[in-house]
């Protein structure tokens, strides 16, 4: 017995072993649950549009899915918005996730949490809070999102949740505006050991508006940010024909508030709705998914052929806004793959 | 308290779930993330409030072994898990092995 019961010898990359059990899983280990698409800020790039009315989940339509998550092998979830901290019900549903074993993470802009809020979400068993810091100078940070005091709400929650020992990251989305603020913010989450993840692209809304896109940064920011080896992007990777061409369909599902399953915030596309269907059923039997899980660099020439593919992360969702087919680029990606290649050469 | 009558319990800040008869253990706090292989995930899945004596007796009805030999093994296991913070003793258990 004694050389049966041990657990797998641990991987130095953790991530290469969570990949390996997803890979043979029959669900997808993660999950995404927008809980509301309100939001008490109005930060002009969000990908969220204003609330149509499709209504939100009830706490009791949310344990409920929670519950099919945990029988389908979910480990970790994430709650998301809209501003989820709108919900009165937000410590009970971080509570209930944890009680299920999920890990449990929370993106909020934190602007409504006191520091008793943030101890509350600890104690409910919250293992990480997402906060989003848009520039280093609280002023800036406040008039972007349209709220003051924004700023020092997010980043002493930040503080208040690192200290009672909860991982506290920071999603910075590098703009046109910010820029050349990026480095500031990231020198900050350093000196405070929060992680942090620079997003260097701006989406369309899940409408479709572009209006987003004004914020987007041009190609000498890109290459003054890439510049900074702590923001190299991750998906950066070698193609052939058959590589897949994003993660869509085989990371876990974005379950928007009224209940939609989605692949990712940034395609459109519904597989079906919890509120009508179990979530395994739904995730499984969509066409739409196998039609996404299909897709292939090589389905597009021009993608295949390209010689800044190794730089390329490119986004079925963007193209279907851009143009309408997801098999070909988005000029926005074609974009993005020549700066990158740009800013790596330089370095 | 003799440590066999101890009760250890899973951390409330981890997420673990059986996939594909294992059991997937994710402690991201610590960084860390294992896949127990069949025998290990029996005895985690009787961290639910028994004490370690009563584990040893769960794991010598599913496997062949003498009791002596699973008291060995789980107390060892649970030394390991409690190194990677993936269990703590049950409140009023407050001694270590």
């Amino acid at each position: 017995m004694r050389s049966d019961r041990r657990e797998e010898s641990y991987c130095t990359d953790q991530s290469a072993l969570w990949d390996r059990i997803e890979a043979t899983a029959p669900f997808p280990l993660s999950a995404i649950i927008a809980v509301t698409e309100r939001c008490n800020l109005s930060c002009p790039h969000c990908y969220v549009p204003d609330p149509g009315d499709g209504g939100e989940m009830t706490t009791s339509q949310i344990v409920n899915l929670l519950d099919q998550l945990a029988d389908a092998g979910v480990l970790k979830l994430t709650y998301t918005g809209g501003e989820p901290a709108l919900r009165p019900d937000l410590a009970e549903l971080v509570k209930a996730a944890a009680t299920r074993h999920f890990e449990v993470h929370l993106k909020s802009s934190a602007s409504l949490l006191d520091l008793e809020d943030v101890d509350d979400l600890w104690e409910a068993g919250l293992a990480e809070l997402n906060v989003s810091l848009y520039s280093d100078r609280p002023e800036e940070h406040d008039d972007f999102v349209g709220l003051d005091g924004a700023w020092k709400r997010a980043v002493d929650s930040l503080t208040r949740f690192k200290s009672r020992g909860g991982i506290a990251r920071v999603s910075v989305v590098a703009m046109n505006w910010n820029a050349a603020r990026v480095s500031a913010i990231v020198d900050r989450c350093e000196e405070n050991d929060w992680p942090y993840i620079v997003d260097i692209r701006v989406s369309v809304t899940e409408d479709g508006s572009m209006a987003p896109c004004r914020f987007r940064v041009d190609e000498e920011a890109v290459v003054k940010l890439l510049a900074d080896d702590r923001l190299v992007s991750p998906g950066t990777r070698e193609k052939s024909a058959d590589s897949i061409v994003c993660l869509a369909g085989r990371r876990g599902p974005y379950i928007r508030a009224d209940g939609e399953v989605w692949a990712c915030p940034s395609l459109s596309w519904s597989f079906g709705n919890v509120l009508h269907k179990p979530i395994v059923e739904i995730w499984n039997g969509s066409k739409v998914r196998e039609k996404l899980l299909s897709l292939r660099w090589g389905d597009s020439k021009r993608c295949g052929d390209c010689e800044f593919k190794y730089a390329c992360e490119r986004c079925p969702g963007d193209a279907v806004w851009e143009h309408g087919d997801h098999e070909k680029p988005s000029e926005y990606d074609c974009f993005l793959a020549r700066a990158r290649t740009r800013a790596w050469a330089g370095r | 308290m003799d440590s066999i009558d101890r009760v250890y319990l899973p951390n409330p800040r981890i997420a673990y779930r059986k996939i594909n008869g294992d059991m997937v253990i994710v402690h991201t706090l610590e960084n860390k993330l294992v896949r127990l292989n069949p025998t290990a995930t029996v005895m985690w899945e009787n961290l639910d409030g028994k004490t370690v004596a009563e584990i040893a007796r769960e794991v010598c009805a599913q496997f062949e072994v003498d009791e002596e030999e699973a008291l060995r093994d789980i107390v060892e296991f649970i030394d390991h898990l409690i190194e990677r913070g993936f269990v703590e003793v049950s409140p009023g258990n407050s001694e270590s092995l």
